[in-house]
């Protein structure tokens, strides 16, 4: 939670109870999944569990992101078009 | 404990609404999240940033835990559906199981709240307005008024009253009307919609009558035009000024009788109204009272006062029957559609909601039957489940939301059956008489009522026996179901109590239907003292048609004698009021018989008058002396001839020939006696009946008070033509109605075919029910000894063994429950026929019907034995190396 915090620059906070409603949904859709092993065996701590992208997440994340760029992109040509519309 | 403890053990309390598989996943991991927030925002801000952040801590958790819950129910809804729509001979049995339940109750309740509990259509404050059961003389009436502080205000009226309306030289036609005294409007609360009604205060003057329209003429006979008012339209042939519009809805005090589209004022002269004829004598009751009660004056403080004025009248009248001590008057409640008392509520409509609770009854038995042997069959399912780690609570949820759904779609169901019926009743009305149009609302609250019962059935019968299989050792469901006949009689306990109940309720239900059809249908078919076969009744109405009164005479006389020497009329005969017509006069007087030993008074005496050749025309059996001939129909004539009933009651034992009768202060002789005819509704006990000849004078009196035509023909040609051809002929102007007596027995009897096609219905509707219940539990039982049957095939036993095995035992249920409901059916209809009246009249002979007893019972046990064996043949074609494979 705190990371995301940190992440988003402190302007997303994931509330827990919605941080595992969203776990479980992500779970049953099959985009991530529980990992047996640790990456980063100094911050492992027992009480806790570990998730990690699955494959078809990976998959999703990767559509997601080139998805969100093109838009982005789009949007950036419009606004240039918008912008040179005003200044003639 | 310090108050994030106290917050964070909150917290976890409330995190378990979430469902149960949520919980169990990360239940643990939720609470240690929400604790090292909260431990994170203390380091960082200490109890203050606790503030910002707790509230919005439990916000998140209480929208999650919505958003999980109706997730779950989604998926448990997908489910039940699925599983639903698998097994569609279950469900379809279920549905319509609840459907026929529901809807009956629904559609009964609407019916009994829109006709019998329904206030009068457009009268202001219904509940204090009351009304006396049986019309009393004007004088009495005048008394009452004056004398009587019960009441804020009184008034009167007489009706229904045919009146004739033309204007602009326009045709007259027949509206019914009333004749109300000028209170009438502001007793019931009605205010005009344009110009004034007659109570209005403003007293009118007797030199210029007036009118006031109701709504629904002033629309279809005047197109809703304002300026109607101050107009003079001939009502009866005589000029009438119209005063005012009546709003729309308002269709006078007594709607069921007949709606009114006109309203008179009593003070109006007698040859605008000729009904007005006998309302100053004392002796003839002629007007209805209306009251408005004060407040705080109860309806039996209002008889009372007014039953002392009544005793008082008797008093000064020297009423025969003063020293009777039976009550006067009855107080109804005015506002009511029915005018019916609320403790008597329950004998107008207490037997068929005893049977429509029958019918739902049996309904809710059915379905909590099929429930419960498809969850007795899913008890692997349950168990197996249970062993994957699904919790009970998991499980209930799931068997909670199948039934609810189950419970859904039998409502949506039960309400289109509802609407169904309802429009067929609609439809059935026109033939009642005194039929008035109102809506039937749809009645919600039963339809919520019975659903809701419906629902609570299958609920608790699709879920207990869950939760049951949910505790029990799941190593017992899951092993096969042991070799039945041995021990697998566990489970089935309630299921046989049920079926039971099924079969005897459905025994009582068509029990109870039966005697009342077959009572019914034997009260209509008893002999009603005349013939109706080629009987004609023929009215004519020469006053109204504008005749002056010795034209009309003359007239009469003529075309009396011009009938009987038509080709085609066998006789024909004259009478001022109809003995046989449901809706004729009815006159119920006090008389006094004077015997050798004194006298004695009569009361509840019919009194008719009737013409030469009456009795010979309708072929009513004179049993000693003679019937009316032409010179008795005089002004002076002082001849009765009274009915056979009239003579046993009077002069039992003795010859009521020379008798004599004393009628208002003159004595008339007998020199008749003629059979009973029954009139009216076929069920009311035959009164002792007067007939007086008629008079001259009542030949030019309008149709209610005057004559009717009564004419025998001859079969096969078109009686109506012929018949006002000959009228025509003497005056081309005769207006001329024509009706066959066959038609006036079939309206009579209407009430009594609509409960036959009613009451039937329901019966068979139980047998349906039960029928299916059976089959249910049969079915189950082969399912259930599949295995077992294989073994016997396997080791040689007969097909017929095995089908007498799977019968026997819904054969010995059918038979307990046949047993007890016809103890049952007995007994309830001793129980009701205590309670409603017309009931015991109906039921006195067909309880004791020997086809009905014996037939009713075996016809059901035909059923139920036929629902058995169907799903039973299945055992016989079950091939043993199948069975012994299964499970």
């Amino acid at each position: 939670m705190q990371e995301v915090l940190v992440r988003t620059g402190g302007k997303t906070r994931l509330w827990p109870a919605t941080l595992y409603g969203t776990l479980r949904r992500l779970i049953e859709e099959g985009l991530i999944e529980e990992a047996d092993t640790l990456r980063d065996v100094n911050a492992a701590d027992v009480r806790r569990r570990y998730y990690r992208l699955s494959r078809r997440g990976r998959r999703a994340l990767t559509e997601e992101i080139a998805r969100l760029e093109d838009l982005v992109r789009a949007a950036r040509v419009k606004g240039r078009a918008l912008k040179l519309g005003e200044s003639s | 404990v310090t108050v994030e403890d106290a917050a964070l053990r909150l917290y976890r309390a409330l995190a378990r609404a979430f469902p149960q598989e949520f919980r169990v996943a990360y239940g643990a991991d939720l609470a240690d999240a929400t604790e090292d927030a909260m431990r994170d925002a203390m380091l960082r801000g200490g109890r203050l940033r606790l503030v910002w952040l707790v509230p919005r801590l439990f916000l998140d958790l209480a929208v999650r835990v919505a958003v999980e819950q109706v997730r779950d129910s989604a998926r448990d809804a997908r489910y039940a559906v699925r599983l639903l729509t698998r097994a569609p001979g279950f469900t379809l049995a279920a549905v319509s199981c609840l459907a026929i339940g529901i809807g009956l109750t629904a559609a009964m309740f609407g019916q009994v709240q829109s006709t019998v509990l329904a206030p009068v259509p457009g009268v202001r404050d219904p509940h204090s307005l009351v009304r006396l059961q049986a019309p009393v003389p004007f004088d009495t009436y005048e008394r009452m008024k004056a004398d009587t502080t019960a009441f804020a205000a009184q008034a009167a009226f007489l009706g229904p009253v045919p009146l004739a309306l033309s204007f602009d030289g326009g045709e007259a036609r027949r509206h019914w009307g009333q004749l109300a005294t000028p209170e009438y409007f502001d007793v019931l609360g009605v205010q005009a919609i344009v110009g004034q009604l007659f109570g209005s205060g403003k007293p009118t003057a007797d030199a210029s009558p007036v009118v006031v329209l109701g709504h629904r003429l002033w629309q279809t006979r005047f197109g809703a035009d304002r300026s109607v008012v101050g107009r003079v339209v001939q009502i009866n042939g005589q000029a009438v000024t119209v005063i005012g519009v009546a709003p729309a809805g308002f269709v006078g005090a007594s709607p069921m009788t007949a709606a009114a589209d006109l309203w008179i004022p009593t003070s109006t002269a007698i040859h605008i109204a000729p009904e007005l004829r006998q309302l100053r004598d004392p002796r003839v009751t002629t007007v209805v009272v209306l009251g408005r009660l004060m407040p705080g004056v109860s309806e039996e403080q209002a008889e009372l006062a007014l039953d002392a004025v009544v005793r008082r009248q008797e008093r000064l009248m020297g009423d025969p029957g003063r020293q009777s001590d039976e009550p006067r008057v009855r107080v109804l409640p005015g506002g009511r559609m029915f005018p019916i008392r609320t403790e008597d509520l329950p004998r107008a409509i207490g037997f068929p909601l005893v049977l429509v609770s029958l019918v739902l009854l049996m309904a809710c038995g059915n379905v909590a039957n099929l429930v419960l042997a498809r969850n007795a069959a899913r008890r692997r399912e349950m168990a197996l489940r249970l062993s994957l780690g699904a919790s009970p609570g998991r499980i209930l949820r799931q068997l909670l939301t199948e039934s609810l759904l189950l419970a859904g779609v039998g409502a949506a169901a039960g309400a289109l059956v509802a609407l169904w019926l309802l429009s067929v009743f609609e439809s059935a009305r026109p033939f009642v008489p005194g039929y008035v149009q109102y809506d039937v609302p749809f009645d919600w609250a039963a339809l919520a009522y019975s659903a809701l019962l419906a629902a609570a059935s299958t609920v608790l019968f699709g879920v207990v026996p869950g939760l049951r299989a949910g505790r029990g050792n799941i190593q017992g469901g899951l092993k096969p179901a042991p070799p039945s006949g041995l021990g697998a009689r566990h489970g089935l306990g309630l299921r046989n109590v049920l079926i039971f109940q099924q079969v005897t309720v459905s025994v009582v239900l068509v029990l109870l239907t039966g005697f009342v059809v077959v009572g019914w249908n034997r009260a209509a078919s008893v002999d009603v003292g005349f013939d109706p076969v080629n009987l004609y009744f023929m009215s004519v109405d020469p006053v109204r048609d504008g005749a002056d009164p010795d034209r009309a005479r003359d007239l009469v006389q003529r075309l009396r004698q011009r009938l009987v020497e038509t080709p085609g009329v066998v006789a024909a005969s004259v009478a001022q009021s109809v003995p046989l017509a449901m809706s004729g006069t009815e006159m119920v007087m006090s008389v006094r018989a004077d015997l050798a030993a004194g006298s004695t008074a009569l009361s509840a005496t019919r009194v008719d008058r009737v013409g030469a050749g009456f009795f010979e025309t309708i072929r009513t059996p004179v049993l000693s002396g003679r019937a009316f001939t032409r010179e008795d129909e005089r002004d002076d004539a002082r001849v009765l001839v009274v009915n056979e009933t009239m003579a046993r009651r009077t002069w039992p034992g003795a010859d009521p020939l020379g008798q004599t009768v004393s009628l208002g202060d003159q004595a008339w002789q007998i020199v008749g006696v003629v059979g009973d005819i029954r009139s009216a509704f076929p069920l009311t006990p035959t009164l002792p009946a007067i007939y007086q000849p008629v008079t001259p004078a009542a030949f030019a009196l309008p149709t209610r008070d005057g004559v009717t035509l009564t004419v025998r023909t001859l079969p096969g040609f078109d009686v109506p033509t012929v018949l006002t051809r000959e009228a025509r002929t003497l005056d081309p102007n005769l207006s001329v109605s024509v009706r066959p007596l066959s038609e006036e027995v079939e309206q009579a009897l209407f009430l009594a075919r609509t409960a036959t096609v009613l009451y039937g219905g329901m019966g068979v509707l139980g047998l349906i029910l039960a029928s299916v219940g059976l089959a249910g539990v049969t079915a189950y039982a082969v399912t259930r000894r599949t295995r077992e049957i294989g073994i016997r095939m396997a080791l040689g036993a007969r097909r017929a063994d095995v089908l007498w095995l799977v019968l026997r035992e819904g054969a010995a249920i059918a038979a307990a429950g046949t047993v007890v409901g016809v103890a049952g059916a007995l007994g309830l209809t001793y129980a009701l026929s205590s309670v409603v009246e017309a009931l015991a009249e109906t039921t006195r002979t067909s309880m004791a019907d020997p086809i009905l007893l014996i037939g009713g019972p075996a016809l059901l046990m035909l059923f139920a034995l036929l629902a058995c064996y169907l799903p039973a043949r299945r055992s016989t074609r079950i091939d043993p190396k199948t069975a012994l494979r299964a499970e």
